[in-house]
């Protein structure tokens, strides 16, 4: 048997910085950016098309034709921006976004803290609390009115049932997820109960609660929609409670201005998009150890 | 930490002969355990409160709640004052209508979503097409496109499933893509090493190998289902479980609101329940790995 | 050693390879002008710390990815070089991988008999049936019908060698393919790696970072580091090693036929 060797080296040489390439190539888009616009082009095209079938067409199209055009939307949008009263919408349903999810994250995460550590306590209480996730948040409403004094904190007790879950459930599963051998290790050096919880069971757990909290704003969001909807529409009471984007959208379909439905749509949107994103941006602050590592 | 030495627990201990079936072992062990009594405890703490707070003290917020004993009585009598009960055929009527738009809906949204979600996760080309606009559609709540589904579509039925249907589909389609491309890549390039043709690789490595977040997603896309269909029954519904809390309430029923609540709880657990067993019928080999693990 | 009737194939060539990846702060060589030879159906063992480059050389022989300068040649044909940086991934060169890869949600039966039938080679009971004698044959027959993750680490491997195997293919890369395996069960895979390799004697590119196992089993062992070992070349060193390696085997022979097999 022979026996042959090879030597090689692992150096560092500095050459071309791949990184150079990008810059020259700024001039013609990224052709996966192209795709996505084009998709977007055309599917404007075709509602354009759609929902103006009815004056060039002797029938209009189903479904799309029955759509307010595109152009009409932009129309509609100029107005509502400059209207004062549409970002006091936006103002209204941001506050009860705001007051409803900060007390499903206030009860939430301690909650979910003390039945990830409590065997005794999770056995007690997380039957009870399962068997109600199924009944959706909506199908509180009419209990949570007969409850509760007024009819904001109505709403925000709503959106704190619909929120708390995916935030308890997802803090739940960090939780456990930890490696019981880091515990021990933890233990067996000397560290304090706090110690282990500030070290060692909040960085495991915050990664998991960011992803529940994301998830937990969007259903955050669609409670508000829903209540602002049914409040202008008459089960929770006749009385207007002060708007929202949802209200909006409820009166411009009652009041039959299509257009801007959908102008409220987008707004409630970008509005939503604007809190997840925001959310994830506080998350990844918080885990910055979870940035994706090289190699 | 689990054993290594023997894979076979030890059956004796239990009472039970060595030829019972597994599940019964499991239903044995989990008796003799703390679990079922923690659980009866709570269930008694949370009816007891109720009971206490409502029917026996009357509390100031409380007193207008309908009380347990109210509500136990009228959801088994067979004369309920209120027209609803176990013993009422159109209690079954509404639970069927409900059932059979979930499921509509949700069969609608698998067969479109699990496609689309592979073909995301699967072709670059595909998703650079198709991402950028499903992203900017699913920010908007569902609920918001209430009035929309009421303008295109006819009837009463047709937007309540649609809005059901567009709450499922997100949830499948973005689980099935996370599942393809949470697969290992070595599974991907082994397929490959091993000759394998795209397509060869697609239904020998992807969609397998993608099942069980799909499944993660369909559970998921159930809840969301039910979610969103009470609340187009509530806006907008004939018949359904929906309607009756949103009815009971409006007609001042309140015992029945909570009997649709609960009644609600069943079933969503139930339609959970249905999806998770028909998961581990077709990833057998999951349940087999998993439990050589200690699980 | 049973002869074979097909001339010897899958000698490599590897020329002046450079091959670099981006990096934090620059651009990061792993493998700085290479060459070695490796002769058409021996085992080669390549041996180096980690990050060393070898599995970037195993990568760049399957196709995985491709290489910035040099060039590999396969039998006298090019896969990869001026005019090609990249190869083509291809049932010639199977790659055996470090955590293993055999699909979970197939048996280990049909796990084997993969390859042939996505070739469109064999139909799917003539594939199951020479699988099934295959398996038999590497003496896995109490593991046919079960799932990877039910079967013992151990025979895992060599299911997935078998499974790599079943098409012939020229060249077998196997990427530490032992590394997570106790020394016992180490003991008796090498053992099994050589009946496999003595029946059907494709080329063996074997990636260690363990310097006994290179020595045993290679027969020819490349070593990727910054400095000469000269060690290796000592006849003394290397019969210590196959002294101590017959000593562990025996060991290792003992303890599985008393029927202490660990899941």
């Amino acid at each position: 048997m022979s026996t042959e060797v090879t030597t090689g080296l692992t150096t560092v040489v500095a050459p071309r910085a791949p990184g150079r390439r990008r810059l020259a190539g700024l001039r013609r888009l990224d052709p996966r950016v192209r795709r996505g616009a084009l998709s977007w082009v055309a599917l404007l095209v075709f509602w354009q098309l759609g929902a103006t079938s009815g004056r060039w067409l002797a029938e209009p199209l189903p479904w799309v034709g029955r759509l307010p055009a595109p152009s009409d939307v932009l129309a509609a949008a100029l107005v509502l921006v400059a209207d004062p009263g549409y970002w006091h919408s936006w103002l209204a349903s941001g506050g009860r976004v705001l007051g409803g999810f900060a007390a499903a994250v206030l009860c939430g995460v301690p909650f979910s803290a003390l039945l990830a550590s409590s065997a005794r306590f999770r056995g007690i209480v997380f039957p009870v609390f399962e068997l109600l996730r199924p009944v959706p948040p909506l199908a509180w409403v009419p209990a949570a009115i007969l409850f509760w004094p007024t009819q904001e904190l109505s709403i925000a007790f709503v959106i704190f049932l619909g929120a708390v879950y995916p935030i308890v459930l997802n803090g739940l599963g960090g939780a456990r997820s930890i490696d019981p051998r880091l515990l021990e290790t933890a233990r067996s050096l000397g560290a304090s109960r706090w110690s282990i919880f500030r070290r060692l069971l909040l960085p495991a757990v915050l990664p998991a609660l960011a992803v529940g909290m994301e998830i937990g704003i969007g259903i955050t969001w669609e409670v508000v929609v829903a209540a602002e909807m049914i409040s202008g529409g008459g089960a929770a009471g006749s009385a207007a409670s002060g708007g929202g984007l949802g209200f909006l959208i409820w009166s411009s379909y009652v009041g039959g201005s299509y257009p801007q439905i959908i102008v409220g749509m987008i707004s409630i949107g970008i509005a939503g998009y604007a809190s997840s994103a925001l959310l994830r941006r506080i998350g990844a602050r918080l885990t910055p150890w979870r940035r994706e590592s090289v190699g | 930490m689990p054993d290594a030495s023997s894979p076979e627990p030890a059956r004796a201990p239990l009472g039970l002969p060595d030829t019972a079936p597994e599940w019964l072992w499991h239903a044995a062990a989990w008796l003799r355990g703390p679990a079922p009594y923690r659980m009866a405890i709570g269930y008694a703490l949370a009816l007891g409160s109720w009971y206490l707070t409502v029917d026996l003290l009357a509390l100031p917020r409380f007193e207008d709640l309908p009380g347990v004993a109210d509500v136990f009585r009228e959801w088994t009598s067979e004369r309920p004052s209120f027209g609803l009960s176990l013993h009422t055929p159109v209690y079954y009527e509404h639970i069927l209508t409900s059932l059979r738009r979930v499921g509509l809906a949700f069969a609608l949204a698998t067969g479109l979503g699990v496609p689309v979600g592979l073909l995301l996760g699967a072709s670059p080309r595909f998703r650079d097409y198709v991402f950028p606009v499903l992203e900017v559609l699913r920010p908007i709540p569902i609920l918001a496109w209430v009035p929309l589904a009421i303008i295109i579509f006819d009837g009463a039925e047709s937007p309540v499933v649609f809005l059901t249907f567009l709450a499922s589909f997100f949830a499948t389609a973005l689980n099935a893509q996370l599942g393809v491309r949470s697969i290992e890549p070595e599974y991907l390039l082994a397929a490959r090493c091993l000759g394998a043709s795209r397509a060869s690789v697609f239904w020998h490595v992807i969609l397998p190998g993608a099942l069980p977040s799909i499944f993660t997603g369909l559970e998921l896309s159930v809840g969301v289902a039910w979610f969103s269909l009470v609340a187009a029954e509530m806006v907008s519904g004939q018949f359904g479980l929906g309607y009756v809390i949103n009815t009971s309430f409006t007609m001042v029923q309140y015992p029945t609101i909570i009997i649709g609540m609960l009644t609600l709880g069943f079933v969503g657990h139930a339609t959970s329940a249905a999806v998770r067993l028909t998961g581990r019928l077709l990833m057998g080999w999951r349940a087999r790995t998993l439990r050589l693990e200690g699980a | 050693m049973t002869a074979t009737a097909a001339p010897a194939r899958g000698a490599i060539r590897i020329r002046d390879v450079v091959k670099a990846y981006p990096g934090r702060d620059g651009p990061v060589l792993a493998v700085d002008h290479c060459s070695f030879d490796v002769g058409a159906g021996e085992i080669c063992a390549v041996v180096g710390p980690s990050g060393c480059g070898k599995t970037t050389l195993l990568a760049a022989l399957a196709g995985f990815h491709g290489i910035d300068s040099g060039s590999i040649h396969v039998d006298g044909q090019l896969l990869c070089g001026p005019g090609r940086s990249r190869a083509e991934v291809g049932p010639d060169r199977v790659v055996v991988f470090q955590n293993g890869a055999l699909f979970p949600w197939k048996t280990n039966l049909e796990n084997v008999a993969f390859a042939p039938i996505v070739q469109g080679r064999m139909s799917r009971r003539d594939a199951l049936d020479r699988a099934a004698s295959l398996l038999a044959e590497a003496g896995l027959r109490d593991d046919i019908h079960a799932y990877p993750g039910e079967t013992s680490s151990g025979a895992r491997r060599r299911v997935e060698i078998a499974r790599a195997l079943m098409t012939d293919p020229t060249i077998l890369l196997l990427d530490e393919p032992f590394r997570a395996l106790d020394a016992l069960t180490k003991s008796v895979m090498h053992e099994a790696l050589l009946e496999t390799h003595a029946r059907r004697p494709a080329t063996l590119f074997f990636i260690t970072h363990d310097l006994g196992e290179a020595v045993f089993l290679g027969h020819r062992v490349v070593v990727l580091t910054a400095r000469t070992q000269a060690l290796l070349t000592d006849a003394r060193y290397r019969a210590l090693v196959q002294q101590v390696a017959a000593l562990v085997h025996e060991e290792a022979r003992r303890a599985f036929e008393v029927g202490d097999r660990e899941h």
